[in-house]
């Protein structure tokens, strides 16, 4: 999803938009506009229901074969050749720097470079380096549905019946309550882990993808997906050009890209083989009810693995 | 602030005001109702601006209190689903599929996307902006990209 995607799709700036702009602006300081009344439109009922149905705990474990077949089944279903080219070149045992953290223990279990769909795939595992002391979710199910607005903006959100003060995790349909979900005397660890980089190239592109699950043994399961057409399209340098000269407002966001996109080549081109280091940052964060300190005051780690591009 | 300097700043963002009141209110008149009643209100409040260079953001910020004040307004009156009603047909299916992806999102979702994608503004701006915790806009604005890309791949 781009954003000049998106904007195309709001259509043109109306007529009668920039009209009543231009005479809200000239009649500024002489008279107030007269409110032109707003016409009941013929509406049409179809909002989509909202999947919120995140699952908080996957039966088994079986690393990406196990996920593709039982949590996230649509690649069999609407592009099995997508599927079959990232079972085709999983890698299962993957070279990585061992990460020496206080809090977790963290790795890639699993890879996977599928140069027919030019799609990345990268699996981590982490779990609680004292499990007895600590209990280690993912920060995305701590606000899974996206409802949790702070007990100060409660007031705010009146009117938004499903808006809440106590985070989704605490809720029945998330874990909670806190008290029984996370064992007496235990601290809630949070995991966030959803970018992978190649120097300080920040690797995406659209449609791609972050989940995170819990399996029942307790360990925190994220499963990244890259869509990597741009870096391998041998006409992105054109195509920029063309964003650029239909959108020339995003050239600076379009320049850096391709900056990212060259670099990103020359860097795999050096190695005989293509073989280069990603690395993927993470984030620990102890619970706390300082919403402030708790999406921004986590502890930053990183984990090191090499990839094979060509 | 004078008139001019005003309507020259206001015209530079025409594009971003619309882009914002309509993923609010998915509905022309009621963007333009919110866009001017947000012009007459950033008028009379524009000596309460201290720093010229946060005019977009003051302005933005303006705009979303106003679509929400119309909303409310609006629910009160009915509890009707909002439909786009876009002058302009999209280009091609795809296109169709993803604007009504969009306009299918809810409000809450919607907003946030639009803000932090086609605005440019930060996660934290955008939270700053909807007086959010930074975690929920995070959320949102994946659970909106997840949303989109599910329906537009469903529709394929």
């Amino acid at each position: 999803m781009r954003s000049d995607e998106l904007d195309r799709e709001l259509g043109p700036t109306p007529q009668s938009f920039v009209d009543r702009m231009d005479q809200t602006l000239l009649h500024l300081e002489e008279e107030k506009p007269v409110k032109r009344i707003a016409f009941g439109t013929v509406l049409i009922a179809a909002i989509l229901a909202l999947a919120l149905g995140t699952t908080a705990y996957a039966v088994v474990s079986q690393g990406l074969e196990w996920y593709y077949n039982n949590r996230f089944t649509a690649y069999q279903q609407y592009e099995p050749e997508k599927h079959s080219a990232i079972m085709e070149h999983l890698q299962t045992e993957v070279s990585q720097k061992p990460v020496d953290d206080p809090d977790i223990n963290i790795a890639v279990t699993e890879a996977s470079w599928a140069p027919e769909q030019n799609v990345l795939v990268v699996s981590l595992e982490a779990t609680a380096a004292d499990p007895e002391k600590n209990e280690l979710h993912p920060m995305w199910n701590l606000d899974a549905d996206g409802s949790y607005v702070g007990p100060e903006n409660l007031a705010a959100y009146a009117d938004d019946e499903e808006a809440r003060a106590v985070h989704w995790l605490w809720t029945e349909d998330g874990m909670g309550p806190v008290a029984e979900m996370v064992a007496p005397g235990k601290q809630l660890l949070l995991l966030k882990v959803s970018e992978v980089y190649l120097d300080d190239i920040h690797l995406m592109g659209d449609m791609s993808s972050t989940d995170e699950y819990v399996s029942e043994d307790g360990a925190v399961h994220t499963v990244l997906e890259i869509r990597m057409d741009d870096y391998f399209d041998p006409n992105f340098g054109e195509r920029v050009q063309e964003q650029i000269k239909a959108s020339p407002e995003l050239a600076d966001h379009w320049n850096r890209r391709l900056k990212d996109v060259e670099r990103f080549r020359q860097i795999i081109s050096e190695d005989e083989d293509g073989v280069v280091t990603l690395r993927v940052p993470y984030t620990v964060t102890y619970y706390t009810d300082d919403d402030a300190q708790l999406y921004t005051g986590g502890r930053q780690g990183e984990v090191q693995f090499e990839m094979k591009f060509r | 602030m004078d008139k001019e300097t005003f309507s020259r700043l206001v015209l530079r963002q025409q594009r971003q005001m619309y882009r914002i009141a309509m993923s609010y209110t998915a509905n022309i008149a009621d963007a333009e109702d919110a866009m001017q009643e947000c012009l007459l209100r950033a008028w009379d409040r524009r000596e309460t601006l201290r720093e010229p260079a946060y005019f977009g953001t003051w302005l933005n910020r303006i705009l979303i209190n106003e679509c929400k004040t119309l909303l409310r307004k609006r629910k009160r009156r009915a509890e009707i689903p909002p439909m786009p009603e876009l002058t302009a047909e999209p280009p091609d299916v795809q296109g169709m599929e993803l604007r009504r992806a969009l306009f299918s999102l809810p409000e809450k979702y919607r907003v946030p996307l639009v803000l932090n994608l086609l605005e440019g503004y930060t996660l934290r701006e955008t939270a700053e902006l909807l007086s959010l915790p930074l975690g929920t806009v995070t959320t949102r604005v994946a659970r909106a990209k997840m949303k989109l890309r599910q329906e537009v791949s469903e529709d394929a």
